[in-house]
């Protein structure tokens, strides 16, 4: 049975509004893998980073799918959340981003982006904080229906991944 | 392909130095590391901890410094789950002469065999209250990880609030044995699995 190794960590983030920032993350895949050992879902440390320099995470990731078919290759999903003075933590970027297909290492920048509401609401928020959310949170990662979201560029989310993976030559599986 | 005296395990060998480093408002310090392997890991030679010399920045330079500290592991696996992680601990003096942490980093070794420039980028625990923070800061003892594998671990990271600064930078040079045996294809273009049609 083919196996995938996924080794890295979530190296942090780059670009958003505020430098106080956390990361819930989680990684899905098809009906055909399976997570042997590993977490597939967390949240990172909450880093406060100097003007201008990345926000650290280096949230270790350590992940052991078996693979029984191809179709549903794992995606790393991410929601990054930011805490002002107050404490109150209010969302900053919501993203996806695949694990690369092909054995190796590699330095991934995954954009990410917020919903936007109306005026009023933009108004309410600069002020009582309440940036709108996702209601069903699979639209991240899922190429459903997102036709009636209007959104907005945020930061990116970087990620420093080691690929990994065993026997799938031997099911004819080319990586390129 | 059935060889009867096919390897039961893999073997991956680090050998580089903890070069430098490069910490704001930071002039004296040592570093503290350590490597942090799964429980299929078994380390076969060279030290899993360790701790550098004292360095001072120099005067009238940029503010590196720099330990050159060599490292030298080597593990044996059956699983590349538990990738081993070296997890590094910056100790600075303050204004008054103590000890102090200046930041806690972590990163994977490399997966593929090659030579490698890591930059671990370092973070520490920021004090609960700003009373805390002035009372550490009269006592000498921030705010601690009570664990100092802590930075590897994956969970138990939401409840921490830390601030970054700092880097340390790290050369590795990585040898792997019999991963390709095991069938493990790694990307570095040089396996022998990728080669051959079964």
């Amino acid at each position: 049975m083919a196996e995938l190794h996924v080794i890295g960590q979530i190296a942090g983030a780059i670009g958003f509004p505020s430098q106080n920032l956390f990361c819930k993350w989680g990684v899905t895949a098809g009906r055909s893998w399976e997570l042997l050992e590993g977490l597939d879902a967390g949240q990172t440390q909450l880093d406060l980073a100097p003007d201008g320099e990345p926000v650290v995470w280096s949230h270790p990731l350590d992940l052991h799918y078996a693979c029984r078919g191809l179709a549903g290759w794992p995606k790393i999903y991410f929601q990054v959340w930011s805490q002002d003075i107050h404490g109150r933590n209010d969302i900053c970027g919501y993203g996806f981003c695949h694990v690369p297909t092909s054995p190796g290492h590699y330095e991934l920048d995954c954009p990410t982006w917020i919903p936007e509401g109306t005026l009023g609401e933009r108004i309410a928020a600069f002020f009582l904080g309440g940036n709108p959310r996702l209601k069903y949170e699979e639209v991240v990662y899922t190429p459903g229906d997102r036709f009636r979201l209007n959104t907005v560029a945020s930061g990116v989310v970087q990620l420093r991944l080691g690929v990994m993976v065993k026997d799938f030559e031997r099911n004819h599986v080319t990586f390129g | 392909m059935g060889d009867s005296t096919s390897p039961s395990s893999f073997t991956i060998l680090a050998t580089g130095q903890i070069e430098c480093a490069q910490i704001p408002n930071c002039t004296n310090a040592y570093l503290k590391f350590q490597f942090v392997a799964g429980e299929d890991w078994q380390l076969l030679d060279g030290l899993e901890e360790g701790i550098t010399q004292a360095a001072r920045v120099p005067e009238g330079r940029d503010g590196v410094l720099v330990w050159n500290f060599p490292i030298d592991i080597t593990y044996k696996t059956t699983n590349a789950f538990g990738w081993p992680q070296l997890v590094v601990a910056v100790y600075g003096l303050d204004m008054f002469g103590r000890d102090v942490i200046k930041g806690y980093g972590c990163m994977h070794l490399p997966m593929s065999a090659g030579r490698y420039d890591l930059n671990l980028r370092l973070f520490r625990p920021r004090s609960a209250s700003v009373l805390q923070s002035f009372t550490s800061w009269m006592t000498g003892m921030p705010a601690e990880f009570a664990d100092p594998k802590f930075p590897s671990y994956g969970e138990g990271r939401e409840v921490t609030r830390v601030q970054s600064g700092g880097q340390v930078k790290v050369q590795i040079n990585l040898i792997t044995k019999d991963m390709d045996m095991f069938g493990y294809v790694d990307g570095s273009g040089r396996d022998p699995a990728m080669a051959t049609q079964m």
